[in-house]
């Protein structure tokens, strides 16, 4: 095993800075221990078995005590949909009146041709035409952040994109990380300005997919009438839709990115705050955004976050 | 999974300006990780990574020799074939045959780059060319009777982009990482009967294989005006078309062969293999500095008394 697992692992209990003393890690099949207990006056919660009278882990993650609830919380899992979560999702196909996005979940989520805002954002009834018209809209493989409206008994999850945080996304690049290492928060669109020039958007969402690109690069892509319909309150009150970026910015947005990453390698919970320590880091040790990602850097810094 | 229009054109317009989405610039490789010796039982293994996160391309080579019969073409030679597996964990579409064709693929281009010509179907024993990468001879052991087989068994564990170099990487270091035992002919009861083989299981005496002339296959994406090495997925992703050149250790090409969507122009076919020759002279160099680091390790560890773990794990930078 390479020492950034290793240094990863040993750090098992900083990763989640809720449960600072109490965190410790357990693999699947070992005793779920609190302090010197394993059952007495516990309740048994998430990721756990009752094995002969003992709490035993069924995944591998840390151990977690709310009150008298012990869990294990894993180090890996699926995505599980809440309403209100801020998603990024990816376009697989339309069926009907809905778009079937990818959320990084066990089913694919719908985005219902009513739970958007159309372009020029005037409120009215969506007719045939505008469902002949759903791929001038989002196509396929069109990456789109939503919220989840709403989450069905039987796991469906609706999507909607009403506002003009929403929409679809250009001008920057996509990084999946663990979902475990986002945590929902009160805001999930962040502007950095790693170098007081530069506004870079990023999007964390609660899937575990990560957005860095331009500040305000959601647009509709394929929409003709988004350039003039900037000045109307709705999904599409977006800047042009242009395909360069300069060099200067695109190495911001690229540093930003790598910084996401290297706390993805590490293991580490991602929020802003986090992901302009990287930055800074990087920028104070001199290292170029190729040598970002190396092993080097990974390590200089993980080393720098335990001290 | 595909990318959207957009996020092509972000893609194609960082190539543009020699700036990846991770970084890298055109020619930079991901950090490689190399392991040899990861499978214990195996003749020589070896287990290399392409980049440092947890879905990074990760491919384990496997070398194992079992003693067969030589070909009718080639008495006195040892034979060797390739076969690669595509791990269900590492794309769901490769669950049950759904890899099939993609690996046979990769097992063709592995052999080919080993043996300078390949034999029919996958399942056939192959027959070497003439620019075997391996000194066949010294794998042969008794003329028409009896030779090393080398299976040269490949999993992909991860598919993040790249896997052809990865393999070719990881076979080259479990060519190296490779013990063959010393196998003495003795003569056998009946004079028409093939002599019985006596192994010698001290591991002193084995013989290690000459990797020198074995190459290492670099890729290159032609994107647009400008060609990338080391494509991670999201950049293969977008069918540009592929050349793989075998290069070996003086910079030489032994093989070439393009893959991917639409036709690359013969100037920049030029200009790509050249690249691909710097590079996978590079490549080289980084894998025997690697691998004398593991060898170093490896005698270290066995002058300690502790041959539980001889594993050597080397990290470099391409």
């Amino acid at each position: 095993m390479n020492d950034i697992a290793i240094g990863c692992f040993q750090r098992g209990s900083f990763n989640f800075p809720d449960k600072p003393s109490s965190a410790e890690l357990v693999a699947p099949g070992e005793d779920v221990r609190v302090g010197h207990q394993t059952r007495g006056g516990l309740l048994r919660g998430h990721g756990t078995i009752l094995v002969s009278d003992r709490f035993t882990a069924t995944i591998c993650g840390t151990i977690e005590r709310v009150g008298n609830l012990v869990s294990v919380r894993p180090f890996r899992c699926t995505y599980k949909p809440e309403t209100g979560d801020v998603v990024l999702g990816r376009v697989i196909e339309r069926a009907g009146k809905c778009w079937k996005l990818d959320i990084n979940s066990w089913q694919d989520a719908s985005l219902h041709l009513s739970a958007i805002n159309l372009p020029g954002g005037i409120p009215r009834r969506r007719n045939a035409d505008d469902e002949l018209n759903m791929r001038q809209l989002y196509d396929d493989d069109d990456l789109v952040s939503a919220e989840v409206q709403s989450v069905h008994r039987d796991g469906t999850v609706m999507l909607h994109t009403r506002g003009p945080k929403y929409g679809c996304m250009s001008l920057g690049q996509l990084i999946s990380v663990v979902p475990v290492l986002v945590k929902r928060a009160e805001t999930h669109f962040h502007r950095v300005c790693s170098d007081l020039k530069t506004d870079i958007e990023i999007l964390i969402g609660c899937n575990g997919y990560i957005w860095v690109g331009l500040k305000h690069s959601a647009c509709f892509t394929h929409d003709p009438e988004c350039s003039k319909s900037q000045n109307n309150t709705g999904g599409c009150e977006r800047e042009v839709f242009s395909t360069s970026v300069n060099a200067h910015t695109r190495d911001q947005v690229c540093r930003v990115a790598s910084a996401v990453r290297v706390l993805s390698m590490l293991h580490l919970a991602i929020y802003p705050k986090r992901i302009l320590d990287v930055v800074d880091r990087s920028n104070d040790w001199g290292v170029s955004n190729t040598d970002m990602l190396r092993r080097a850097f990974v390590v200089k810094f993980s080393e720098w976050m335990t001290d | 999974m595909p990318l959207s229009r957009a996020e092509i054109d972000y893609v194609r317009d960082g190539i543009d300006q020699n700036m990846r989405n991770d970084g890298r610039t055109r020619e930079d490789y991901r950090e490689l990780t190399l392991d040899l010796g990861v499978i214990p039982q195996a003749t020589g293994s070896a287990r290399a990574r392409l980049g440092l996160d947890a879905w990074s391309t990760d491919v384990i080579v496997t070398v194992k020799a079992d003693i067969g019969a030589p070909s009718a073409e080639h008495p006195g030679d040892g034979r060797l074939r390739c076969a690669v597996e595509l791990s269900s964990a590492s794309d769901t579409a490769y669950g049950g045959r759904g890899g099939e064709a993609r690996a046979t693929e990769l097992s063709r281009a592995l052999e080919r780059s080993l043996l300078g010509a390949t034999a029919g179907s996958s399942a056939s024993l192959s027959a070497h060319g003439e620019g075997c990468a391996l000194d066949m001879s010294a794998l042969g052991i008794q003329r028409g009777k009896s030779c090393w087989i080398l299976q040269v068994d490949g999993l992909v564990l991860a598919d993040d982009g790249n896997v052809l170099d990865a393999l070719s990487m990881a076979t080259r270091a479990a060519l190296f990482d490779a013990k063959i035992p010393k196998v003495t002919a003795v003569a056998g009861p009946n004079p028409d009967d093939p002599a019985e083989l006596e192994l010698d299981d001290d591991p002193e005496e084995c013989s290690r294989l000459d990797v020198s002339g074995v190459p290492v296959i670099v890729t290159l994406t032609r994107v647009g005006k400008h060609s990338i090495v080391d494509a991670t997925k999201d950049e293969e992703s977008m069918r540009d078309p592929r050349l793989c050149v075998g290069v070996d250790a003086t910079g030489k090409v032994r093989s070439v062969g393009k893959r991917g969507g639409g036709g690359i122009d013969l100037n920049a076919m030029c200009a790509m293999t050249r690249t691909a020759c710097e590079c996978g002279k590079q490549l080289i160099a980084a894998l025997d500095e690697a691998h004398a680091k593991a060898e170093a390790d490896a005698a270290v560890q066995a002058a300690k008394g502790d041959d539980d773990d001889d594993d050597a794990d080397d990290a470099m930078a391409a």
